[in-house]
């Protein structure tokens, strides 16, 4: 018999039999008693697929209800065994699943499969994300003034947006209640603005020029250069338009000239 | 946010806690149940913020709590991966947590992971890099941790010491407690035919902090004897008397109910802990 394999080299096969189903260097090192190793090896394999499909049904709801749980389960199997995780916190798995559906050739009828997982995705990015204290309206307007002509506008951390081709809200309400909400695929870009309130993820429908205006903001451009790249989508959007979901909604943390 | 009111831990006392579920947690915000301590995994609490802090901070304010990793993967041939075990310092230290746990195992090699509790072969090499990783873990949280046993289904026949004697040096080289779980000693008993009363009457008494019960499911037609560590049963009664074995044995220690799968009402959990405290107020070794 040769030499036992070193940890790493006994991780290394274990890893390739949770992948790849079958490692034949591991084999002679597991024990019997009674039951064939590569079974005892398939206990973990179904263990760990499972676990990881049941953080992906946890993590993507409406692209569940979407699928049928029998499909969905069927796809999450196969992203986890393709992409697995790579996170210790099964709350980072998840990340590029919709990037992995929209690549499937058997999910390309369902062009709105790959937004509807983002947006999902970005639900439980909201529900996790820091907690922070928006300024009221007097302490904003004292903000602005105090920060200049052009200042950076710091959304609270759990904002996010995004934008689809179609009414991506709309579908993703459908989901919900499939039985009382429509929805018209052929009705136009949608953007999602996404918030927490009261411990609970807050969705609202906006133009995509504003999806365009928080990117901006939260990759920390100033409010000109933000309002540029709104335009460049809605040239005629009012400021007002633009910025009044984040004043009415309170979703701005701070205001700094630099 | 935090508050500076957790700052202070409340000890883990004598008791029989339960192992807090996102299903029963409404319940408990609720009715405030008695019970003596809550536990809850340390990477629930990975989140920056929103409802799970919030929950956690409400329960924190009545009960002593515990945190239970499962993600750390400290058997891993790999180095610790430092973001996660950056996360989990930033959680202890804001959660204040009266007890700090881990799991003999390894979860992730070459960067993947694998999100399960893998078993180790109980070699020198594995112990020599158990101990290193746990010097890491407790140099990190400047605090002792926990390693709970875990359950397994492979045996690796290059082990070179039986399990229990990989704990007990494992505490004894590396300085920290043991979490044992009475279940995973039984399932593994039934899994390896080892000899559960022998496994814990090696263990040290005194490095026990921590004792975990659940319950297994079996799997048949696999040619043996097969338990799985499944938590989704009350605590069978071939683990209840060896709990009974084991607190007299190390004493009476604080005790978890785990239920994760199929979970039922919150009742039958505190059910499960009042079995467990009647067995503790008839531990002879330390009356409750």
């Amino acid at each position: 018999m040769p030499a036992p394999p070193s940890l790493s080299e006994l991780q290394a096969g274990f890893a390739r039999a949770m992948i790849d189903g079958a490692a034949p260097a591991l084999l002679p090192w597991i024990g019997m008693r009674g039951i064939e190793p590569a079974a005892r090896l398939q206990i973990y394999r179904n263990a760990i697929l499972a676990t990881q499909v049941a953080s992906l049904v946890t993590s993507f709801p409406a692209v569940e209800r979407m699928l049928g749980v029998d499909c969905f389960d069927g796809w999450a199997t196969r992203y986890a065994a393709w992409h697995g995780s790579r996170s210790g916190n099964l709350q980072n798995l998840g990340d590029d699943f919709a990037d992995y559906l929209e690549t499937q050739a058997e999910l390309s009828g369902m062009r709105w499969l790959g937004e509807l997982a983002r947006l999902d995705w970005l639900r439980q990015c909201t529900i996790l994300a820091a907690d922070a204290r928006a300024l009221d309206a007097v302490a904003l307007q004292a903000a602005l003034l105090a920060a200049g002509d052009d200042p950076l506008l710091h959304l609270l951390p759990c904002v996010r947006a995004i934008a689809a081709p179609f009414p991506l809200l709309d579908l993703w309400r459908h989901c919900e209640s499939p039985q009382t909400l429509a929805v018209d695929l052929d009705g136009g870009a949608q953007g999602v603005l996404l918030w927490r309130e009261d411990g609970q993820v807050a969705m609202q429908a906006c133009i995509p020029a504003i999806v365009a205006l928080v990117t901006a903001l939260k990759q920390g451009k100033r409010v000109s250069a933000a309002v540029e790249a709104a335009h460049t989508l809605d040239p005629d959007a009012p400021l007002d338009a633009l910025l009044g979901p984040l004043l009415t909604r309170a979703l701005i943390h701070h205001v700094s000239d630099h | 946010m935090p508050s500076t009111r957790l700052r202070r831990a409340q000890p883990i006392p004598t008791g029989v806690g339960i192992g807090l579920r996102p299903a029963h947690i409404e319940r408990v915000l609720e009715q405030r149940p008695a019970v003596p301590f809550f536990e809850l995994h340390s990477e629930n609490l990975f989140c920056a913020g929103g409802p799970m802090w919030d929950v956690f901070e409400q329960v924190r304010r009545d009960y002593p709590v515990s945190l239970h990793g499962v993600g750390l993967s400290l058997g891993s041939a790999d180095a610790l991966d430092p973001a996660h075990l950056r996360r989990l310092r930033e959680v202890i230290a804001r959660a204040a947590p009266a007890l700090v746990s881990e799991h003999v195992c390894w979860g992730a090699i070459g960067g993947r992971h694998f999100n399960d509790l893998l078993p180790l072969p109980y070699t020198e090499e594995a112990l020599a890099l158990m101990v290193e990783h746990i010097d890491e873990l407790q140099h990190t949280l400047q605090r002792q941790v926990l390693l709970e046993n875990v359950s397994s289904y492979i045996h690796y026949i290059h082990s070179t010491m039986p399990e229990w004697e990989f704990l007990g040096e494992l505490a004894r080289r590396s300085g920290c407690g043991l979490l044992l779980d009475v279940n995973n000693v039984y399932v593994n008993s039934i899994n390896h035919g080892i000899d559960a009363v022998r496994y814990l009457d090696s263990i040290d008494p005194a490095a026990v902090g921590e004792i975990h019960l659940a319950g297994f499911s079996r799997q048949e037609g696999l040619g043996g004897p097969l338990l799985i560590d499944s938590h989704d049963h009350r605590v069978d009664p071939a683990v209840w008397r060896l709990y009974a074995h084991a607190i007299e044995r190390v004493g009476a220690k604080p005790t978890l109910i785990e239920w994760d799968q199929q979970l039922p009402a919150f009742e039958i959990l505190e059910d499960e802990a009042r079995i467990a405290t009647e067995h503790l107020h008839a531990c002879a070794a330390e009356p409750v």
